[in-house]
């Protein structure tokens, strides 16, 4: 008889639970009800748990778990109910109203190109170089190829220092003679770098600007190589179906020059506002190193050959991020929204 | 460089489009630099190839790539007449900056309109027709990249032209009516000691030839070029003339462009012509280049059959001096004055060739050692810890204006008085942003640069050792708009945080009411104040330790409690509390400022309250420890509040 109590006891406090469940509608009556069942000294489920140590041995084993089982269900039950009502309860403001997005950490313009990029020739084991921005002649232009009265190395083109050997650099080749003086071959190194130059200041030119400089000394580079990591390079920033114009270009640092545009992304080489009509877009210079710049760096150029490449970093960054004032990048008018 | 499609052919044999010819242009060194207009092309010149300034220059290593042969112009073969005492004009150079002067003299010309040919090349170039003999001075200067000058020999007092460094203060009226003030820098063509040419930059009115003028005197120099470049631009003149005098031009181009200019006169004008002076102290010697067909390999990577190497040497007129299988030794054709080395032939090889044709190869070789510089990598971590923080990182220009700090490094030639010195502190520039943060309604937010400031280490800095350039890194609150201790707390939170993640342990030590220098193992490294600070990031590199992010996995169950104290407002806290820290570890685990003000109360007995968290290292010596705290708060002058 007893055992059949309990059992009908039980369905009867299944079928309860349930119905009071229904009523259910705030937190005051959901503690009713846990009390109704669950209250340690009066809950109807716990007296019934009360009853379990005079069963048999074998109803304890039968009813038992049924009866811990139906006790557990009856707290999850609860609680789940509980926080849901919780989260109902009335806020004193209101969530349909958008905020303004949360700050976030963020880089220069041009850090995140120059990172960019940094990563493409990391990959391919290049170094990162550096060199100091107050520099000598010697450094920025001599050992480059750059004899005194060549028409690119005009004093007032650059911003001395102390004339005639000291000045701030106007190029990242000077970071280039550098580390090719210092180190022996084999070398891959890229500096990215600021340059300065002493230019009437408008929306394009600038005195202050950035240069990314590459280059590779070792024995057998040929300019067929130099091809190669340009063309890899710019598949890298823009997508493998870029087009690119490899032409004799003169620079006095490197023998053979190379010039290299690019199909103009907007009119795909029909020519429009943004090329300046040529269908074409000069993205940067590069040569193979000169035999002179290789013999004053100290590097048999007999044995050891090189390529080199420089490229403005700024109209770049620009160009990305939609800006039209080179002024705007470096002075400090950049918000970050 | 100019060149009309029209002129151009007058060279050789090409039925491509402009279009066409442009592209090839391009490829071969020259590049289109506008858009065709009227069958003219604008191609970029560049320093080096000073007979790129030339039509035949251009239209040579035209033919070179079409592999078209070239058509020269015809020129006077014959002699000119000698010069006889009543034809000679005596030259005399008392100057250094002419290397040739090179003249003839032509009698009973007549001087008339230009032939409708001679019109139309001039101004399809962009020169207007004079008349035919100026136009022939100019038309040769086109052609050959040679400039010259015609001077009416009835107009000069004296026959004699004296080649002289300029006087100070000596005027000159030019062809264009314009009197220029001349200093000892230029040099002069000089009659009877007035100045009538500027040399190498512009010729005078006086003596220009008119329609009148039937006895002239006919010129072509070769100056000094870097001379004619620094003077043009500091008398502000520009014109063809300068364009291609202050490049490398050879003294020899002086005779071709002579001989042609006399055949087109005599043809044109009529009369006779007269040898005169042709000034050339030192002749210049043909020049030799051996080019190894492996070096062509080295830098190409090619193969390329020693026939087609001779062609193109051939085709761009080079003259083969002697050859075997795998070197050939030539002559540098004279107009060739850019070819330095060996791999200036290889360019000229490659170039002709197409580099388009040249195949791609990819660096194959183990990647050498790398050399990047610790500093390099560390700045590069510390921008990612900062940007994790949520601050925004800036580039700002390093030019400021010129202050009398004596270690400030000033420009010798800046444009600008605003930019004519290097930044002495990087927050001085970094701070602008902070008014743009204001006005796009940005505020409370931590910004920062990692940049560059310079010194100069003596008073009158020799050389680069005397320079010294200090990476530094600049944290900024901008704009901000709470109280000071608020701002200062952000701050002083990302500091605790890059000092925690280095595993160091600073000191802040109070400089001023308003400044806090920072000290690790006392060596200052930076400076704070309440919005701002400044490290030297050479030294914090030197210091530091790698990056470090601790994190757990367990609770430490320390027991913990909260002291609340009581200090004078100019207590120096910060470094009371380190020594504390240091006297009493291990027994005393952390010490943590949770909370610090200064109310009203407090504040009128100059006083402010600070509450500290405290974690032991166990329950057992809690009270001692306690005890030992509060003694030693005591003997600073710390007290616990009742």
């Amino acid at each position: 008889m007893k055992t059949m109590t309990i059992q009908t006891k039980l369905k009867q406090l299944q079928t309860a639970f349930d119905q009071d469940l229904q009523t259910i509608t705030n937190l005051e009556q959901l503690e009713i009800v846990r009390t109704k069942y669950l209250s340690k000294k009066h809950g109807l489920t716990i007296k019934l748990l009360k009853r379990l140590p005079q069963l048999s041995l074998i109803e304890k084993k039968q009813y038992g778990p049924m009866l811990n089982q139906f006790k557990r269900f009856q707290e999850s039950k609860l609680n789940q109910l509980k926080l849901q009502l919780q989260n109902q309860t009335n806020l004193d403001f209101d969530l349909t109203l958008p905020q303004a997005p949360a700050n976030l950490g963020r880089l220069h313009p041009t850090t995140q190109v120059i990172e960019e990029i940094n990563q493409f020739f990391r990959y391919y084991g290049f170094s990162i170089g550096e060199g100091p921005e107050i520099e000598t002649i010697d450094y920025n232009f001599r050992k480059l190829n750059l004899p005194e009265g060549h028409p690119a190395t005009d004093l007032q083109d650059s911003l001395f220092i102390k004339e005639p050997n000291l000045l701030l650099r106007t190029q990242t080749s000077s970071i280039e003679a550098r580390i090719l003086t210092q180190y022996e071959p084999p070398m891959r190194v890229v500096a990215p770098g600021v340059c300065y130059r002493n230019e009437t200041v408008n929306a394009t030119n600038a005195a202050f600007f950035f240069q990314y400089q590459g280059f590779v000394v070792e024995k057998g580079i040929t300019i067929q190589h130099l091809k190669g990591i340009l063309t890899k390079l710019h598949q890298f920033l823009f997508g493998q179906d870029v087009k690119l114009r490899f032409r004799y270009k003169y620079y006095p640092e490197v023998s053979p020059g190379m010039g290299v545009d690019m199909q103009c992304r907007f009119c795909h080489g029909k020519g429009c506002p943004v090329c300046k009509h040529r269908g074409w877009i000069e993205v940067l210079g590069s040569g193979m190193i000169h035999f002179n710049t290789l013999k004053a760096c100290g590097i048999d150029p007999e044995v050891y050959t090189g390529f080199a490449f420089g490229m403005g970093l700024d109209r770049l960054v620009m160009s990305k991020f939609g800006l039209t004032d080179i002024r705007k990048l470096y002075g400090g008018k950049l918000a970050y929204l | 460089m100019k060149v009309p499609i029209q002129w151009l052919k007058d060279y050789l044999d090409i039925d491509k489009s402009p279009q066409e010819i442009a592209d090839s242009f391009t490829s071969l060194g020259l590049m289109l630099d506008k858009p065709i207009e009227n069958q003219v092309l604008d191609l970029e010149h560049r320093m080096d190839r000073s007979d790129w300034l030339s039509i035949i220059g251009c239209a040579r290593d035209l033919a070179a790539f079409e592999q078209l042969k070239l058509k020269l112009p015809p020129f006077q073969t014959k002699p000119c007449l000698p010069s006889t005492e009543e034809t000679l004009v005596n030259i005399r150079v008392e100057t250094k900056l002419v290397r040739r002067f090179n003249t003839r003299v032509f009698k009973n010309i007549q001087v008339k309109p230009s032939p409708t040919w001679l019109k139309n090349r001039l101004e399809a170039y962009g020169i207007p027709s004079i008349n035919n003999i100026v136009d022939i001075t100019n038309f040769v200067m086109v052609e050959y990249g040679q400039p010259m000058h015609a001077q009416d020999l009835n107009k000069f007092d004296l026959r004699e032209i004296v080649l002289r460094q300029a006087r100070e203060g000596e005027t000159i009226t030019t062809l264009l009516g314009e009197t220029v003030k001349l200093n000892p820098q230029a040099f002069v063509l000089s009659q009877n000691d007035k100045a009538i040419v500027i040399g190498g930059i512009v010729g005078g009115l006086k003596t220009g030839v008119t329609s009148k003028t039937t006895e002239i005197i006919l010129d072509a120099g070769n100056y000094d070029q870097r001379a004619i470049r620094r003077i043009s631009r500091q008398l502000k003149i520009q014109n063809e003339t300068v364009a291609r005098y202050d490049k490398f031009l050879h003294p020899k181009l002086t005779e071709v462009a002579l001989n042609r200019a006399t055949y087109l006169i005599l043809k044109l004008a009529g009369g006779q012509c007269y040898q005169n002076i042709d000034y050339y102290p030192k002749p210049v010697p043909p020049q030799t280049k051996t080019l190894r067909l492996s070096r062509l390999k080295q830098i190409s990577g090619l193969n390329f059959p020693l026939n087609k190497t001779k062609r193109i040497l051939l085709d761009l007129d080079y003259q083969i001096v002697s050859e075997t299988n795998d070197q050939l030794e030539v002559e540098i054709p004279y107009f060739r004055t850019d070819v330095q080395v060996e791999d200036d032939l290889v360019a000229d090889i490659l170039r002709i060739n197409g580099y388009q044709k040249l195949p791609t190869s990819f660096l194959s070789s183990p990647p050498p050692i790398d050399i990047t510089p610790s500093i390099y990598l560390f700045s590069q971590k510390l921008t990612q810890l900062l940007v994790a923080m949520g601050l925004h990182q800036h580039i700002t220009e390093s030019l400021v204006a010129k202050t009398d700090h004596q270690n400030q490094v000033v420009l010798a030639n800046a444009l600008t008085s605003e930019k004519s010195a290097l930044r002495l502190s990087l927050i001085e520039t970094l701070a602008q942003v902070s008014s743009t943060y204001q006005k796009h309604g940005l505020k409370n937010l931590g910004i920062f640069e990692i940049g560059f400031v310079y010194r100069q280490l003596k008073p009158n800095p020799q050389n680069l050792k005397d320079f010294q350039e200090t990476r530094t890194l600049a944290l900024l609150i901008a704009n901000p708009t709470r109280s000071k201790l608020e701002t200062s707390q952000q701050l002083r939170s990302y500091l605790s945080r890059i000092f925690q993640s280095l595993k160091l342990d600073p000191l802040y030590h109070r400089l001023s009411n308003s400044r806090v220098e920072i000290k690790i193992d006392s060596q200052s490294i930076g400076w704070l104040e309440f919005d701002r600070a400044e490290i030297n990031l050479e030294l914090l590199h030197q210091l530091a330790n790698s990056f470090q992010f601790p994190l757990t996995s367990e609770v430490a169950n320390l027991p913990k409690e909260n002291l609340s104290l009581i200090l004078n407002l100019d207590l120096e806290f910060g470094p009371i509390l380190k020594q504390l820290q240091q006297a009493l570890s291990p027994e005393l685990q952390t010490l943590k400022v949770l909370e610090e003000y200064s109310d009203k109360n407090l504040n009128s007995q100059n006083q402010k309250s600070i509450l500290l968290e405290i974690s032991y290292a166990s329950p057992k010596t809690m009270s001692k420890t306690r005890q030992k705290i509060i003694t030693f708060f005591k003997k600073h002058q710390v007290f616990l509040k009742s």
